[in-house]
Order: structure tokens, then C-alpha cells, then sequence
């Protein structure tokens, strides 16, 4: 009786013990800094949730996790900290003071793997993309300040960040992120090698106000520090017009000048994934119309998970690159480095880029397939198009983002809206802005 | 009565075991003293034990900081009017003398075109003394650019952490003001914190924190410098 007493009050002492969901053994330093950025650069990859199993055949710990932009940012910072015994400590977004840390002790009657597992999903409950900004400061652009493990924002506007897994040798961002807009249940990250936008980083507030581009985080002696006071915090990048300054950072951080053909396929390969993901997207929101009679989305939530405005603006934001980028190699050197092929898939795409844009596409016939067809997509049984005809039919305004839309609008076969979209409801319409093609 | 060797043996062992449960029970409590406790509203930082990490570094300010609100920056000097003066001459020479001043000569004077919460927090204590968060945070799972605001409603654990409390989405996605008034006047307010960006009328930008309508935390960006300030200590860059 005595025996078991005392053996039910040494469980109990025991479950005392542990206090925290790991016990940082290690400070944060500009070594361990160093190391962070290494272990991103080579780790932080798409699969990082997606993965059952590690490389080293153990169970993943983080598999199955999702997340949102904000999430996929804070998760490379807490992982990072978690397998390497160091502190993970943020502003607690919300109270006006004080911090979470790894030393919650919510989760200590459960298995190690599983803490971290649990104190991701609870990190998830708070984060944000409004919470960021007192964890992080906007830092110098070059290489010294602005590498992996860093993180990119945009405005209040578009509430979105990603994080940097690489500055290129190229000058240009290796980006890791995530959005949860849309019915995507997978695990599965998206990556791109290209500058977003500035224009769309910094829509509405390019001051240290808006808290937008490049971000790094702050030392835990700063933490709860206003961000101006932290060594490092700088204001430069607010000062650069916005028309000037992808090729300002891209030339604060090339190492190496890129290829003219390497730039080609670099964003082609930016605007293809783009295309191609989209397949699935507007697919769910198809099913789910099928499974609701294609009944109204009367609520805003519904109907904001299935369209895809910021989607559509993505891909036109970055053909709008790759024309620009096209056009210059062909003002500067006559496009001599580029291959014939290159050139007549280019040339397929914009037909005419010695004009505008918009004069371009206003001029262009609808593209069949041939073989200068490059990112062929079939989103439905029979319907294949390129990425020329894509873009034809994304510049003329005719790809829908209206959910309620049946396939032929949703992929620009017909202009929208269809009646059944005309008799919905709708929010935030995206359509082309030619305004800053130049 | 006769108690034999193993009864012995399992009394010592007992004793031992109560032993070591009071010698932890007495640390915990000794921790416990820097630690928060619901009641006191403070948070979990304070838990953090002095082992001379980086981390316990941070608790010790941390502990300042939420035991005596704002006393951190209280203490630290007063660059106001100095940092006012290097920024913005044109609005020093009107006789502002305070962050709450030079807010409402702003608002007052110059004029708010434009205004967008990017956090609004509740704290309330309800009437059995427990608190509650009421955290209002623009939904990033969005397409719009019209802000849409998310209700995360939060109790505390044991430590002074916060722990989400799940709310049907109907409730919590743009919920209404009259929604956010109910979840209010659930108890008494302990602190009502706003942080917005403002654009000014004159293109000048303000980023703004402010704890019970009283100014904490703001930058304004003008045409060449920017004025930060977190209470009245300031800084023109």
C-alpha cells in the first residue's frame, strides 16, 4: 500500500520535472545565426509538412501541418530553434507585453515529437501577418543582411510574406511560402526564384509604416524592443521608387550577372507553375459547385476560399515580368544569346513586343497549339491551351475569378460573368492593370 | 501492533518520495514568485527560471516590463521634444509637447485621410476574475484587399498563456461591432490596445499603437525623416 503510494507521488514528481516543449541548451549567437541560414538554404524545402518520413527514416514530426503564409514563415524560425536546442521566443500578439516561448509546459505529458508538433499547431492560433512586424525589422538590402532564413512582407493590403530560403548567386530571391486561400488541403509548400512585385509588395504604403519588404528577425535581447532601436534596423528600401527598385535590390545582391537564357527559363518556370497550379484550384471550386447544385456562395468566406483574384494577379504580375525581361534582352543585345527556339516560343507568347502590352494583346488571334507551344495545360477533358494562349486570354481579361463561373469562363473561353456568376453574389473582381508596363 | 520490515521498508519509502514531492513543490513556488499568474495578467515570459541563458536575460526585462506596465520606458530618457524638433520643426514650433499632443495636432490639423486597424486587442477580466482576450487580426487566408478581420477569443492556461478558445466561424470571421461589443462586455476592461496605419492628408504616413486611448508606440514618416517614438523615447531618422 505504502509502496505504491510512494511510487504514484515519484510519477507524479516526475511529470514536475519537465517544463518546457525542449530545453534550449544553446544561445543564439552570430554563429548559431550563421548555421540557421546554412540549415535553410539546404533544408527548407516544400515538402518540409508534406513528408511522412525524414531523410533519415524517422518519422517526421512536422508532417501533415498546415499552414498559411505567416505560419510557413514563423515554422522555419521554431524548427530550426527546436532541433537545435536554441530559444524561440516572440511578442505575445495578443496583449500589449510580454512573450511566448518554447518553455510552454502545456504539452509535457506527451512525447517530445509530439510537444513540437502541438506547439506549432498552438503557434498557428496566434501568428499572423500582423504579428510579424514586432518580431521582426526591416533590414539593409545586401547579401550580409538579406539571406536565408530572412523573410519577405508585403502591406496590410495584400497580407502576405514568404520566406527566403536563398538570395540567388543571380541577385534574385529563392522564395518558400504558403497561402491558404483556396479549398487546397495539401501540406505541400509553393516555391518561387523571382521578385514578386514591388508594386503589389508595397501597394498603398511604402514607408517603414507598412512594414513590406525585406525583414529579418529580431535578436532576442531586442525582442520586446521598438524595431527602430535593434543594430541593423534600416529604412532604405522605402526610399527607393517603386518603378526602380526590383533592380535596385537585384543589383545589391547579384554576386554573378544571370544568363539571358537562364532568365528566360527562370520565369517561365514562375509563370508555368503558376498556370499549372491553377488546374487544381479552380477544379476544387468546381466540385464544389457540382456538390451544391450550383447553388449561390452566399457567404463572403465560402466564396473567398474558391476564387482566385490574388491567384490570376500572380500570373499576370509575372508574364508582365517575363515580357519586360524579354523585351530588354531584345533592346539590349537583340536577344543573340538566346536560342532560335527560345526565341520563337517567346515570340508565340508576344507576338508584338515592341508595343505595349495592351496593344499587343488587343492585336493578338487566339493561339492553337504547335511547336513552339510551351506550359500546355489541359483543364479539361479536350481542352489544352499554352501558355501564349493563357496569357492571350489573362491580358484581355477574360480569365474568370468569379467561383461561380463555369469552366469555359473560369479559363477564358467566353468573357464572363456567365448568368449563373451574374445571379451570385460576388467580392474583390481582379482584373488586368497595364499601368505599370512600360 | 507489529509493523513489519517491508511496511518499514515502504514507509521509508513513502517519506522519501513525500520528500522530494515538497522540495519540488517549494521550487515551483519559488519560481512561481517571478512567475504570472492569471490574476496578475501577466504572461508566460516571467515563468522563465534565472539560469543565465540568453532566454532568463530576457525574462528579467520581461518581468519588468509586465509587472509595471510602460515603467521600462518610463525610465528610459525623454527624447520628445529633441527628436520632434530634428523631424518636424514645422509641428514642434506649435507648442506639441507630447506623443498624445502631436496625435491629435495630426488628426486635428493636418487630417487623416485614410485609417486601417491592423490589431485590435481586448483584455477583460470577467466577473469570477479570470481573463480573457479578445485578439481582432486581419484574416491572411484572404483574396481582399478590403479588410477582413478575424475574432480570436482566448482564455488563459495555468502558465498565463494564452489558449484559444474555438469560436464558430460565423461568430469570428468579420464579426460585427456588435459582436466585438458583446465579447467586451463580457466582464470589465483591463486594456483596449489599437494599432492602425494612418495616411495623412499631407502624404505623410503614421503608424500607430496606442494602449487605453493613450499613445505607446508610433512612427510618422514624412517627406525626409521618420520620428519613432515608444512612449517619449524617440528617435528622428
Amino acid at each position: 500500500m505504502f509502496a505504491k503510494f510512494a511510487f504514484a507521488l515519484v510519477v507524479i514528481f516526475s511529470s514536475f520535472s519537465q517544463a518546457a516543449v525542449w530545453t534550449a541548451t544553446n544561445d543564439w549567437s552570430p554563429e548559431w545565426e550563421q548555421r540557421y541560414a546554412e540549415w535553410v538554404q539546404n533544408n527548407w524545402n516544400i515538402n518540409v509538412f508534406a513528408n511522412p518520413t525524414l531523410e533519415n527514416g524517422q518519422s517526421n514530426p512536422y508532417y501533415g501541418l498546415h499552414t498559411d503564409c505567416a505560419d510557413t514563415v514563423y515554422s522555419m524560425r521554431i524548427i530550426f530553434s527546436y532541433e537545435n536546442k536554441l530559444p524561440f521566443i516572440i511578442n505575445d500578439a495578443t496583449t500589449g507585453s510580454g512573450t511566448l516561448s518554447h518553455r510552454m509546459s502545456r504539452w509535457d505529458s506527451l512525447r517530445e515529437s509530439e510537444r513540437i508538433h502541438q506547439f506549432l499547431r498552438y503557434m498557428y492560433d496566434v501568428v499572423s501577418t500582423h504579428s510579424l512586424p514586432d518580431d521582426t525589422y526591416p533590414v539593409a538590402v545586401t547579401r550580409e543582411t538579406v539571406h536565408s532564413g530572412g523573410l519577405m512582407m508585403t502591406t496590410t493590403k495584400n497580407h502576405h510574406s514568404w520566406s527566403i530560403k536563398e538570395i540567388l548567386p543571380i541577385g534574385v530571391p529563392y522564395l518558400i511560402f504558403n497561402s491558404v486561400v483556396g479549398s487546397s488541403k495539401s501540406s505541400v509548400l509553393q516555391e518561387r526564384q523571382s521578385w514578386p512585385n514591388p508594386y503589389w509588395v508595397f501597394e498603398g504604403n511604402q514607408t517603414p509604416a507598412g512594414n513590406a519588404g525585406f525583414r529579418y528577425w529580431k535578436p532576442l535581447e531586442y525582442i520586446t524592443a521598438p524595431n527602430w532601436q535593434v543594430p541593423g534596423y534600416d529604412e532604405e528600401q522605402y526610399r527607393v521608387p517603386l518603378d526602380k527598385w526590383e533592380n535596385w535590390a537585384h543589383a545589391r545582391l547579384a554576386l554573378s550577372q544571370e544568363g539571358d537564357a537562364q532568365m528566360i527559363n527562370r520565369l517561365v518556370t514562375t509563370v508555368c507553375d503558376g498556370i499549372q497550379s491553377r488546374v487544381n484550384v479552380v477544379k476544387d471550386a468546381l466540385d464544389y459547385l457540382d456538390k451544391s447544385n450550383n447553388a449561390c456562395m452566399s457567404d463572403y468566406t465560402t466564396y473567398d476560399n474558391y476564387s482566385t483574384p490574388n491567384r490570376d494577379h500572380r500570373v499576370f504580375d509575372d508574364l508582365i515580368s517575363l515580357r519586360k525581361a524579354y523585351k530588354n534582352i531584345l533592346q539590349t543585345n537583340g536577344g543573340n544569346r538566346l536560342s532560335a527556339d527560345t526565341k520563337s516560343k517567346l515570340n508565340k507568347i508576344f507576338p508584338q513586343i515592341k508595343a505595349s502590352a495592351l496593344s499587343e494583346n488587343q492585336a493578338m488571334a487566339a493561339q492553337s497549339l504547335n511547336s513552339s507551344s510551351i506550359c500546355t495545360v489541359t483543364y479539361a477533358e479536350g481542352k489544352t491551351i499554352d501558355m501564349a494562349e493563357f496569357k492571350r486570354r489573362i491580358f484581355a481579361g477574360q480569365i474568370s475569378n468569379n467561383p461561380m463561373d463555369p469552366i469555359g469562363y473560369r479559363w477564358g473561353e467566353y468573357r464572363g460573368p456567365s448568368a449563373q456568376a451574374k445571379a451570385c453574389p460576388s467580392w474583390d473582381p481582379w482584373t488586368p492593370d497595364f499601368s505599370q508596363d512600360n | 501492533m507489529r509493523v513489519s520490515f517491508l511496511q518499514k521498508r515502504s514507509a521509508l519509502i513513502a517519506a522519501f518520495a513525500l520528500l522530494l514531492v515538497l522540495i519540488t513543490l517549494l521550487f515551483k513556488q519559488q519560481d512561481s514568485s517571478h512567475a504570472p499568474s492569471q490574476d496578475e495578467n501577466l504572461t508566460s515570459a516571467n515563468k522563465l527560471v534565472n539560469s543565465g541563458t540568453q532566454e532568463s536575460k530576457l525574462n528579467a526585462e520581461n518581468s519588468n516590463l509586465n509587472q509595471l506596465p510602460l515603467a521600462q520606458e518610463k525610465a528610459q530618457e525623454d527624447t520628445f521634444l529633441k527628436s520632434l524638433i530634428a523631424c518636424r520643426p514645422d509641428i514642434a514650433s506649435q507648442g506639441v509637447a507630447s506623443p498624445d499632443a502631436l496625435i491629435a495636432y495630426l488628426q486635428n490639423h493636418i487630417g487623416f485621410a485614410s485609417t486601417s486597424t491592423d490589431i485590435e486587442n481586448y483584455i477583460i477580466r470577467l466577473p469570477d476574475g479570470s481573463e480573457r482576450r479578445i485578439h481582432l487580426v486581419g484574416i491572411d487566408s484572404s483574396n481582399s484587399s478590403a479588410p477582413q478581420r478575424e475574432l480570436r477569443y482566448f482564455k488563459l492556461d495555468t502558465e498565463g498563456y494564452p489558449e484559444r478558445i474555438a469560436l464558430n466561424k460565423k461568430i469570428s470571421m468579420n464579426p460585427s461591432s456588435q459582436t466585438i461589443e458583446n465579447f467586451v462586455h463580457q466582464g470589465s476592461l483591463v486594456l483596449h490596445q489599437l494599432k492602425t496605419s494612418t495616411n495623412l492628408k499631407d502624404s505623410s504616413w503614421l503608424k500607430l499603437d496606442s494602449r487605453n486611448n493613450q499613445v505607446y508606440e508610433f512612427q510618422l514618416r514624412g517627406r525626409l525623416h521618420t520620428l519613432s517614438c515608444r512612449v517619449k523615447n524617440c528617435y528622428c531618422n
